[in-house]
């Protein structure tokens, strides 16, 4: 009896609260407008609390920076990599000096258009420089905050299950693996929140039958701000197609019926094609920016890469290294050069045969001479798997400004459960795997449920595309620079990683209770508002999602659902 | 028809794209040609990453602090001239090995024989664009050792001849209990450039002794006209360790003999001109 009053009195604290039921319009965007606010917050305070945190610089923030007249601000002696240096000062730059080093050609990367912002913001801050890595820290963190109030007004089900699941989202970003990238010289805040506004912007795009506008529109320009981030994340290009034409974006028009006249291949194809000719565009202008970016891209640094995807990746790790020289057309006395990179003492580039090694191994040829080697594939993915375990970069970059009394190349912890999580995976790195593939199941198996609302099925199919993605980017990763910096480039694998173990439990959560996952019915009193079984408004008439449909009182909702 | 929330999703975009067209646009500001920068020009470079590859930007005064000084021009010749793009840095490294010359450093800073010198080479590329234009100079800077660490290699005088000068003493090399500093602050040895090797056979008992007789002919020379008292020959041997691993090699130093006792600035004797 006792149990039942206290279980009544919750129920009734979360139904005033909105917490329990299908939220009204008003409750989604004060919960979103709430875990905009505060999610920002903790992520400033777990950054600059205590002394700032963030991540040093390994040379890449020169060509970052440079472009925007600026350099680091810090002794000439102290290692860039051992302490976090945040300030960064106007100095005028001549020639090559914002250019690749080496080089000669300028770096390009969408995380330049936060910098120019936090230029501006700075000065307001009163911070000290012409651009401060705290100001960049601030930035990243509002629109990070921006992304988790769409996730609660898009997000399915009951206000408590999208707080939850954008909670899970925001834990993700403020681990220590990812959260100190806000205050860094690199390129992957961009990357990372343009991953998390990718998925935000599928769960719009499928919110009905057919794919919305905004949400061609949204997921296109996450996509953009994403792979123009940095080269590795034009892995997420494919799963970006795929899911722009995964449901037809047009009304279609006779519907099966007319299919069904449609005898030949060509016309079911021109009409598969008519019904998505807004995506058709977006997918063009996709591939458009991503062929624009790859042609941009430094050809000293693609050298850097493919050298190293033979060098540092294959050839040590090979049983035949000698063969595989030849495989690739590469005389094989280059096989001193094992281990070096391209501006190594031992570097092929200081022999004579480099004119010849650079005609002949181009990175076609190595990808495929790796790809028909399926033990070598396995044994790379293994590698790359082993590597996801470390997010924290061993003891490679340092996390504490200098003058924060910390060891050189020390590493910040507070907020590392995720970091965590992947460590305890290091004796059995094939739990990695293993979690992508219950999510992908489970985000499939929700994907499918034609029962399930459009909203609830957007979050099946941005759960695959999510383990997807992580696909391309390791393989992005592994195949070009393998075994190099490896650590570093599987953070977005790890990431998007992360977000799966919240993902799937939203899922989970979603298979198993329809009454979050169908369309929410007009509840009367006395009537039940959870339909058992398959929902037949799955496909008719979509109603207007995130809010409580029509005029139904979210407490007489929640009222009817405690009741069932 | 398009739904009413789909235009603020659409403006957003439009926004984001429309940055994203600006980018950042900070233009190099112009610079001085490679071949425009000689002998005795000086350079000065505002981080570590600026000291290596090319360098186009306007020399400074050189009793302005500054990092480098050009000593010599090398023109890059043979089939890596033919090239029409510019090799690679490691290419251009190699092509380059020996010709920034020590002989020609040493003349252009006026050493003597037994001046011994930490400087730093730097070979400087003409720009890619200077490159393909037909530009094939290279200038071979010296930097010189690093006074304060948190500063790096500054000098606020010209090199040429500096050795010839009592100044010199803030580009030598010495030591203060195994420490290098620059001579011009306190220490207790001064290397003499005469690196020497004892010969083979088992350690020496006493590895000072014959250690010590190799390197006075040039310790003398080092002080020809130096009326500083109480110096010794202060000889850096191998250690045991060390010799087993085949190391002979003797290097020449001196110092005060008391070994509480410093000096500030040189004893060379070519540094009075």
């Amino acid at each position: 009896m006792i149990e039942h009053t206290t279980r009544n009195a919750l129920h009734g604290a979360a139904v005033r609260l909105r917490l329990v039921g299908e939220p009204s319009r008003r409750a989604v965007w004060t919960a979103a407008t709430v875990m905009g606010i505060v999610w920002p917050a903790i992520m400033l305070l777990r950054l600059l609390l205590g002394g700032t945190v963030g991540i040093a610089d390994n040379g890449d923030g020169v060509r970052l920076f440079c472009p925007l007249g600026l350099v680091n601000e810090r002794p000439w002696d102290a290692p860039m990599s051992a302490h976090v240096y945040t300030t960064w000062i106007s100095e005028p730059r001549y020639g090559e000096q914002c250019a690749t080093p080496g080089w000669g050609e300028r770096y390009y990367s969408s995380q330049q258009l936060v910098l120019m912002l936090a230029k501006p913001l700075t000065q307001l801050l009163g911070l000290p420089g012409a651009l401060d890595l705290r100001a960049v820290g601030v930035l990243c963190a509002l629109a990070f905050g921006a992304v988790i109030a769409l996730l609660v007004v898009l997000l399915p089900g009951p206000l408590w299950l999208r707080l939850l699941t954008s909670c899970g989202f925001g834990l993700v970003m403020c681990d220590s693996a990812f959260a100190v990238y806000f205050i860094s010289p690199f390129s992957e805040p961009m990357g990372l929140i343009g991953l998390m506004l990718f998925c935000t912007a599928l769960l719009l795009l499928w919110r009905k039958p057919t794919a919305t506008r905004g949400g061609i529109v949204l997921a296109t320009v996450a996509l953009i701000a994403t792979m123009t981030a940095k080269p590795q994340f034009l892995g997420v290009l494919p799963v970006g197609v795929l899911a722009l034409l995964w449901l037809p974006s047009v009304h279609t028009q006779g519907g099966r019926a007319q299919q069904r006249r449609e005898h030949s291949r060509l016309q079911r194809l021109a009409r598969w094609l008519a019904v998505r000719w807004p995506a058709l565009i977006a997918c063009a202008v996709l591939c458009g920016v991503a062929g624009a970016f790859t042609s941009v891209q430094v050809e000293r640094l693609n050298r850097q890469v493919w050298y190293n995807a033979v060098f540092v990746e294959m050839l040590p790790h090979s049983p035949d290294p000698a063969g595989d020289l030849r495989a690739l057309g590469a005389p094989t006395e280059l096989i001193s050069a094992i281990g070096s990179r391209l501006n190594s003492e031992n570097s092929v580039a200081r022999t004579p045969y480099w004119d010849e090694y650079i005609q002949n191994v181009t990175p076609g040829k190595i990808v495929f001479h790796t790809v028909t080697h399926p033990d070598r594939l396995i044994s790379m993915g293994a590698r790359g798997i082993q590597a996801m375990t470390h997010p924290t970069l061993y003891n490679y970059l340092g996390a504490y400004p200098p003058d924060s009394g910390h060891e050189p190349y020390s590493k910040e912890r507070r907020v590392a459960v995720f970091t965590r999580i992947f460590e305890f995976f290091e004796p059995v790195p094939a739990l990695i795997p293993l979690i992508l593939l219950g999510t992908l199941i489970l985000g499939a198996m929700l994907a499918s449920r034609t029962w399930a609302r459009p909203s609830a099925r957007a979050v099946g199919r941005m759960t695959v595309c999510v383990v997807l993605s992580v696909f391309g980017l390791f393989w992005i990763a592994m195949l070009s620079e393998g075994a190099s910096d490896i650590n570093k480039h599987m953070i977005p694998c790890d990431y998007l990683t992360a977000l799966c173990i919240p993902l799937a439990a939203l899922c989970f959560w979603l298979l198993f209770r329809r009454e979050h996952s169908v369309n929410p019915q007009p509840v009367q009193l006395g009537a039940t508002a959870v339909p058992s079984g398959r929902s037949p408004s799955a496909h008719s008439a979509p109603p207007v999602e995130g809010v409580s449909a029509g005029g139904a009182s979210p407490r007489l909702t929640a009222a009817a659902e405690h009741r069932e | 028809m398009m739904h009413m929330r789909t235009y603020p999703a659409l403006l957003g975009a439009a926004g984001i794209l429309f940055l994203a067209g600006c980018g950042p646009n900070v233009s190099a500001a112009q610079g001085v040609p490679t071949d425009r920068q000689g002998v005795g020009t000086c350079h000065y470079f505002r981080t570590t990453e600026d000291i290596y590859d090319s360098d186009i930007a306007p020399p400074v005064p050189c009793d302005q602090l500054h990092r480098t000084e050009t000593f010599q021009l090398v023109t890059v010749e043979g089939p890596l001239a033919d090239s029409p793009r510019r090799p690679e840095p490691e290419q251009l490294d190699e092509y380059m090995k020996g010709r920034c010359s020590t002989e020609v450093l040493r003349e252009y800073l006026g050493a003597g024989p037994r001046d011994s010198l930490v400087f730093g080479i730097w070979s400087k590329y003409p720009t890619s664009k200077e490159w393909a234009a037909g530009v094939r100079t290279v200038r071979c800077d010296a930097s010189p050792p690093v006074r304060d660490k948190e500063t790096g290699p500054m000098v606020d005088f010209p090199l040429r001849d500096v050795m010839l000068r009592e100044e010199s003493a803030a580009v030598r090399v010495c030591e203060r209990r195994d420490e290098s500093v620059t001579c011009d602050q306190p220490h207790d040895r001064e290397e003499v450039n005469a690196w020497l090797s004892l010969d083979a056979g088992p350690y020496p008992k006493d590895v000072q002794t014959p250690a010590t007789r190799m390197c006075q002919p040039f310790v003398r020379e080092f002080l020809a006209r130096s009326k500083a008292p109480g110096l010794v020959i202060k000889a850096k041997t191998p250690t045991k360790k060390e010799w087993a691993e085949g190391n002979r090699t003797v290097r020449c130093g001196v110092g005060p003999a008391d070994p509480d006792a410093t000096i500030t600035g040189t004893l060379s004797s070519f540094a009075e001109g």
